[in-house]
């Protein structure tokens, strides 16, 4: 036949000489580009991260992002490994009466990357920056600023209408207010994009690629040299946990943050090491607690009903991949609130929550419609919930699980929902008190619940000396819990993993982020 | 033929129109906004108003997007709400990336599917054959064959890396040798459908009386095969290819993710995750616009490969 004797013969020759092409450019690529370079100590870091920052302006307050941040801006207060506070740009720091005032004594013969020099007016111009940018943190963080008084090149003074709590915090790496950029480049209006802080690096614009890749060059003002580990740090965006995983692996980047804990596994069975300390709290917000949507909610019965209805170990274990540890309050070990009699407050006991809820008038259950996230593990957290509460009548339904952030945030800004569950960062009460419980603290307290006990005791806390806040801080919890204002179920860790020949990837119960320019050659 | 090329980028511009309007009222009926993104969890109310005015995004609808219309017009498609780098910055800094991917996967599933679809019509066995590894390579999904070859092809045997793009400026060995794992990722759905449908296209060709004429007149059977029959069954092949060229747009979108390679696909996740309007639209539009020219690129094949559609 035509097809088969004759035309086949041609195809005999043609294929295997494409064939023998395509391989070609394959062994082209493969060897002859070279195999993938293994990294040298002191040479170049690369670090994978899950996304890329809004902006890199230090003012936002975004601890998030605080890595693209932290290799550029030395903050003016360093936030140890050990929870303690050291110096940073400022070498003396003191509160003033009251807490009302904060005196601030810089480091001499500081430059910031584009030269200028560091000084007491360069902090003020910094400050003043932080807390008028739109959508940054600072506002929350220093609401009680009144003015700010620069006594002499060296020294200032924060002066506050209101107590201040926690500045240290603020003006550390870990909130970045602190991490002071240029005036040159306040008043340039560029720092969304580039850098001028005085850190060990610099941004390198020309070697970044926007929401890609972001290059760093050593700082040539540098103050202190000797904290200059690498040639060149580069962060590259991962967003995929597998692709990181395998970029590690096959040793194109060398540290991985912002790994979610199913990587936790997978990574040391890798060779790689890893370091996850709890950061995370998940729960579910009863954030109705006034009964406008649901109104069950109103009673502290049904909400402590709900806290003995879940078996917190057996949900820690699915959610946190069993690296999570069950939590009765809003805190961890290690926070200022954490207090370890809390964590017996409400044991797993079913017959108590159905008595419960019976007292309150609730012998059959209710429904109670439910806002969820896909973000670390809400959605799973969600139906774990709803398995167990629904054991004792109560049904979360409809349960609205929310795939997209923004949305999640909006439904729960907008009071849509009696309860939602929550993933919230680890902060000091302080804080907390802020961002997550006070009558002002937006969308993680949306039917503007308030108590008077509680504000009458965070007043007490911004005031408060350190060694009294610890108290009073737990005071606020004790509070919290027993008017069940949340029903806390597990801390999770945010993983960072990372090759065996780097060092100083350090993250402690007390400092739950890393500090990149720790890293450094093992 | 000057004609054909002017209508269809008359076509074009409603095209364009009506994919920013949609794109811009479908994304802003969604519920939530970039400030809410942007601030995150620890915002007050009164810090996400200050926020959306700084931004813009009190204003209706209609202003803002006639607003982006007039900017767009003149080429200006305005600043990414995050990062506040201009949209054409970023989607030029990303365009090389996705055009070598779903190029390259394209002329690579281009090539295996002509070899594979001819062999499978001159050999019928061989056809029975590409049948079942057209169904396994539609079937399996790229984003699993990503991690596969990366496995095995950047961890176990270190070849390739297994992330990462390299700007062929910078070095044109070190850009082959990062595009080799995605491009035959994205690439091997499509030559499954190329394979089959050249195969399909060349057995209805190679029956046709025709052929049978040409071998009467003693032409050689490679001519017969390449010069005619191939010839005459590669208008469809060819709308495969456009097909398959487009397909590989929407999966270079898992696809950028899987090799972490900063391309447009990954813009435009991040895009819509973020609620990046501005970006959204810039997107949208340079999507469309590839999409476009590939039409025209495949109308003027079209007209290569059949005079018929040249002179009508």
């Amino acid at each position: 036949m035509f097809r088969r004797d004759a035309i086949g013969r041609t195809r005999c020759v043609r294929a295997p000489l494409l064939a023998a092409a395509a391989a070609a450019v394959l062994c082209a690529a493969g060897c002859g580009g070279g195999e993938p370079v293994q990294p040298q100590a002191g040479d170049t870091l690369t670090i994978a991260s899950p996304g890329a920052p809004p902006s890199l302006d230090p003012g936002t307050g975004d601890s998030q992002y605080s890595d693209y941040v932290n290799l550029a801006y030395d903050p003016l207060i360093v936030k140890a490994a050990d929870g303690s506070f050291a110096p940073g740009l400022a070498v003396g720091w003191e509160y003033g009466p009251g807490n009302k005032s904060f005196a601030i004594e810089l480091r001499p013969d500081v430059r910031f990357s584009d030269g200028t020099a560091l000084d007491a007016a360069a902090v003020k111009t910094w400050i003043e920056h932080a807390v008028k940018l739109p959508g940054g943190h600072a506002p929350s963080y220093l609401s009680a600023l009144e003015s700010i008084e620069v006594r002499d090149p060296l020294n200032l003074t924060l002066k506050f209408s209101a107590p201040a709590p926690q500045l240290e915090l603020v003006f550390s790496q870990v909130l970045a207010i602190g991490s002071v950029a240029s005036p040159k480049a306040v008043a340039g209006d560029k720092l969304a994009t580039a850098t001028a802080g005085a850190g060990p690096y610099m941004l390198d614009p020309a070697a970044s690629v926007p929401g890609d890749t972001y290059a760093y060059v050593p700082n040539p003002h540098y103050w202190n040299k000797d904290a200059v580990h690498w040639e060149k740090v580069a962060i590259k965006v991962i967003a995929n946990p597998n692709a990181a995983l395998q970029a590690l692996k096959a040793g194109q980047v060398q540290v991985a943050v912002g790994q979610p804990v199913t990587s936790l596994d997978a990574g040391e069975k890798a060779g790689l090491k890893a370091t996850g300390p709890l950061t995370l709290r998940l729960g579910l917000g009863l954030n109705d607690r006034a009964g406008k949507l649901a109104e069950p909610l109103a009673d502290v019965r049904v909400r402590q009903a709900l806290n003995y209805a879940i078996d917190r170990e057996a949900i820690a274990q699915v959610v946190g991949a069993g690296h999570g540890a069950p939590i009765a309050q809003m805190a961890v070990e290690g926070d200022d609130s954490f207090d370890p009699a809390l964590e017996d407050a409400y044991p797993h006991d079913p017959a108590k929550a159905r008595a419960l809820l019976a007292e309150a008038g609730y012998p059959d259950g209710f429904a109670l419609p439910t806002l969820a996230s896909k973000i670390v593990g809400q959605d799973l957290l969600a139906q774990a919930l709803a398995g167990q509460l629904a054991e004792v009548g109560v049904e979360l339904d409809p349960l609205d699980v929310k795939g997209q952030i923004a949305e999640y945030f909006t439904n729960l800004a907008n009071a849509s929902f009696p309860a939602a569950t929550i993933a919230f960062g680890r902060l000091p009460a302080a804080f907390d008190y802020g961002a997550l419980y006070g009558p002002n603290a937006g969308p993680f307290n949306p039917f503007k619940s308030q108590s008077r006990e509680l504000d009458r005791l965070y007043r007490r806390l911004s005031a408060a000396a350190p060694d009294e806040a610890g108290a009073i801080a737990q005071e606020m919890q004790a509070l919290i819990v027993e008017e069940a204002w949340f029903l806390p179920v597990v801390a999770t860790p945010l993983v960072v993993l990372h090759r065996p020949e780097i060092a100083g990837v350090t993250a402690t119960p007390e400092r739950n982020l890393i500090y990149t320019t720790e890293i450094e050659p093992a | 033929m000057l004609k054909l090329v002017a209508r269809r980028l008359l076509l074009s511009v409603p095209l364009l129109l009506v994919v920013s309007t949609a794109t811009f009222f479908l994304v802003a009926l969604i519920p939530g906004d970039a400030a809410r993104t942007l601030l995150g969890s620890g915002a007050t109310e009164a810090q996400y108003d200050q926020l959306r005015r700084a931004l813009g995004l009190d204003e209706p609808l209609p202003v803002r997007f006639s607003t982006w219309l007039e900017g767009a017009v003149t080429g200006d498609l305005g600043t990414s709400i995050f990062g506040q780098v201009p949209v054409a910055t970023l989607i030029s800094s990303r365009l090389s990336v996705t055009l070598s991917l779903v190029v390259g996967s394209t002329l690579v599933a281009a090539l295996l599917g002509l070899l594979l679809g001819i062999a499978g019509a001159l050999r019928p066995r061989l056809g029975r054959v590409l049948d079942v590894l057209a169904l396994a390579g539609l079937a399996i999904p790229s984003f699993f064959l990503g991690l596969l070859l990366v496995a095995w092809f950047a961890v176990a045997i270190p070849l390739f890396p297994a992330t990462g793009y390299v700007e062929p400026t910078q070095s044109p060995g070190a850009w082959l040798q990062s595009l080799v794992l995605p491009v035959f990722t994205l690439a091997l759905p499509g030559v499954a459908v190329i394979a089959k449908q050249t195969r399909d296209a060349m057995r209805d060709v190679l029956d046709r009386p025709f052929v049978r004429t040409l071998r009467a007149c003693g032409l050689s059977r490679r001519s017969i095969v390449f010069k005619h029959v191939l010839r005459s069954a590669a208008i469809p092949v060819v709308t495969v290819v456009g097909l398959v060229f487009v397909g590989a747009l929407s999966g270079a979108v898992l696809v950028e993710s899987v090799f972490a390679l900063p391309g447009l696909g990954t813009l435009a996740v991040q895009a819509t995750t973020q609620r990046d309007l501005p970006l959204i639209q810039g997107v949208a539009v340079a999507f469309t616009l590839i999409v476009i020219a590939v039409n025209l690129v495949v109308d003027l094949l079209y007209g290569w490969l059949d005079p018929r559609v040249r002179s009508g």
